[in-house]
């Protein structure tokens, strides 16, 4: 199978560069990270990030044919050849298909993503409603594998000022928990020309989400929530 | 810990229960101490620069990826769900080779940046070492418990194997410890043979 891969080693290289394989793959390498893998047993020195290789770390995202996912659940047999693979977008190159992540991070720790809740712990556990439970549907099981900001043109302008979709999914999350009770206080955090208003409903981070969920709804319904506590 | 452990899942209750008491072990017995540490000794890290030194120098020898190959082929095949007598003892043998082979691994990648490369020859070393604690142990432990399974012992022997294997990573040897039956801090649960 051939591929065309982004490649810079900083300690080696003057710049960037794609460098083509054409690597037989095996019968067993079903999965796109199943042949990097297997692109890795011929040149070692090609560096990416993986773990679980199951959809669940959210390690191994990157930008495959142009849009961005995770390698260890997108199917080989999928993807028009050459593949070409290159870095999440927006982000600092560490080197070939890793990037820096701290910007993507401080964004997610800005919004407070833990429950807040100043009652004394009871007993047991904090209960809920099944029907409580449900509004954490579509909210709770993302990964952070940075697919959807990196997709994001307002996140790419920027990611020192809006939040993103990744992070804003989770200030939702935790806005919608009927455990936590710091809704006004996530509100007047995200009140701001950028952190939450630069999203303009693109709904790139829609389309690429390893996980199937709708940063672009959650982001409404907060919007939402602005409005009716204005009024 | 509990004792009703099952496989699954293990290792994430371990961590929560036994890094939360290190870490109040580590803030307790540093109390009192202040800045004032102990001398490292003088050759604290000789091993570990040693280990990327050979790693560094290597200029032949075996792909990583073939020596990892072998050690999970051994291991898939000589121990295990179901345990052989004949197939531990071939697999005691092929897994020091193996352990042999990882002395000699070659990376071409020699960049200070990101050396996913260089992790993995580092990993190989580590889990070689847990591969060959696992076959010795497996094959000098002559009953069936939890999920060591072998054909020719198929029952717990709890008169003779009550006891803890302790591998020592110098010279392959190996030892036993007791276990301990009297409840520390909680009631204790009658040891019993497990049932599906």
């Amino acid at each position: 199978m051939r591929f065309t891969i982004y490649r810079y080693d900083p300690d080696r290289d003057e710049k960037p560069y794609m460098q083509d394989y054409d690597v037989p793959l095996e019968p067993t390498d079903k999965m796109l990270l199943d042949a990097l893998v297997r692109v890795k047993t011929h040149d070692d020195t090609l560096a990416f990030r993986r773990s679980c290789r199951e959809g669940v770390c959210g390690s191994d995202a990157i930008n495959i044919n142009g849009k961005n996912g995770l390698a260890c659940v997108t199917k080989v047999a999928d993807l028009k050849e050459p593949v070409v693979l290159r870095p999440l977008p927006g982000l600092p190159i560490i080197r070939d298909l890793i990037v820096d992540m701290t910007q993507f991070f401080a964004q997610y720790h800005s919004v407070k993503p833990y429950l807040i809740n100043d009652e004394p712990p009871p007993e047991t556990e904090r209960l809920q409603s099944p029907e409580d439970r449900a509004e954490l549907e579509g909210l709770y099981e993302c990964i952070l594998c940075a697919c959807c900001s990196t997709s994001c043109p307002s996140f790419w302008w920027n990611p020192d000022k809006f939040v993103g979709p990744a992070g804003l999914l989770q200030a939702y999350r935790f806005i919608a928990d009927s455990r936590d009770q710091a809704t006004s206080e996530r509100l007047d955090n995200l009140e701001d020309p950028y952190r939450l208003f630069r999203c303009h409903s693109i709904m790139n981070c829609v389309d690429v989400c390893p996980k199937s969920l709708n940063p672009t709804r959650a982001i409404g319904k907060i919007k939402d929530l602005m409005v009716k506590r204005m009024v | 810990m509990h004792g009703a452990n099952r496989l699954g899942t293990n290792s994430l209750l371990d961590l929560v229960v036994f890094g939360k008491s290190a870490g109040d072990h580590v803030v307790e017995s540093l109390r009192g101490l202040g800045r004032a540490r102990p001398e490292l000794p003088k050759d604290a890290a000789d091993r570990t620069l040693a280990r990327l030194a050979r790693l560094e120098g290597q200029k032949s020898g075996e792909q990583v990826h073939e020596v990892r190959l072998s050690m999970q082929r051994t291991m898939q095949e000589h121990c295990g769900v179901f345990r052989f007598p004949d197939m531990l003892e071939a697999g005691v043998r092929k897994i020091k080779e193996v352990q042999n082979r990882c002395r000699h691994t070659e990376i071409k990648d020699k960049s200070k940046v990101f050396n996913t490369a260089r992790i993995e020859a580092l990993e190989l070393e580590n889990t070689i070492e847990v591969a060959v604690a696992t076959m010795i142990s497996a094959e000098a432990r002559k009953e069936s418990r939890g999920a060591h399974d072998r054909a020719d012992f198929h029952e717990r022997d709890d008169a003779n194997w009550m006891k803890h294997s302790l591998f020592y990573s110098e010279g392959h040897r190996l030892e036993y410890k007791r276990v301990h039956t009297k409840p520390l801090s909680v009631e204790m649960f009658q040891p019993k043979k497990r049932t599906f």
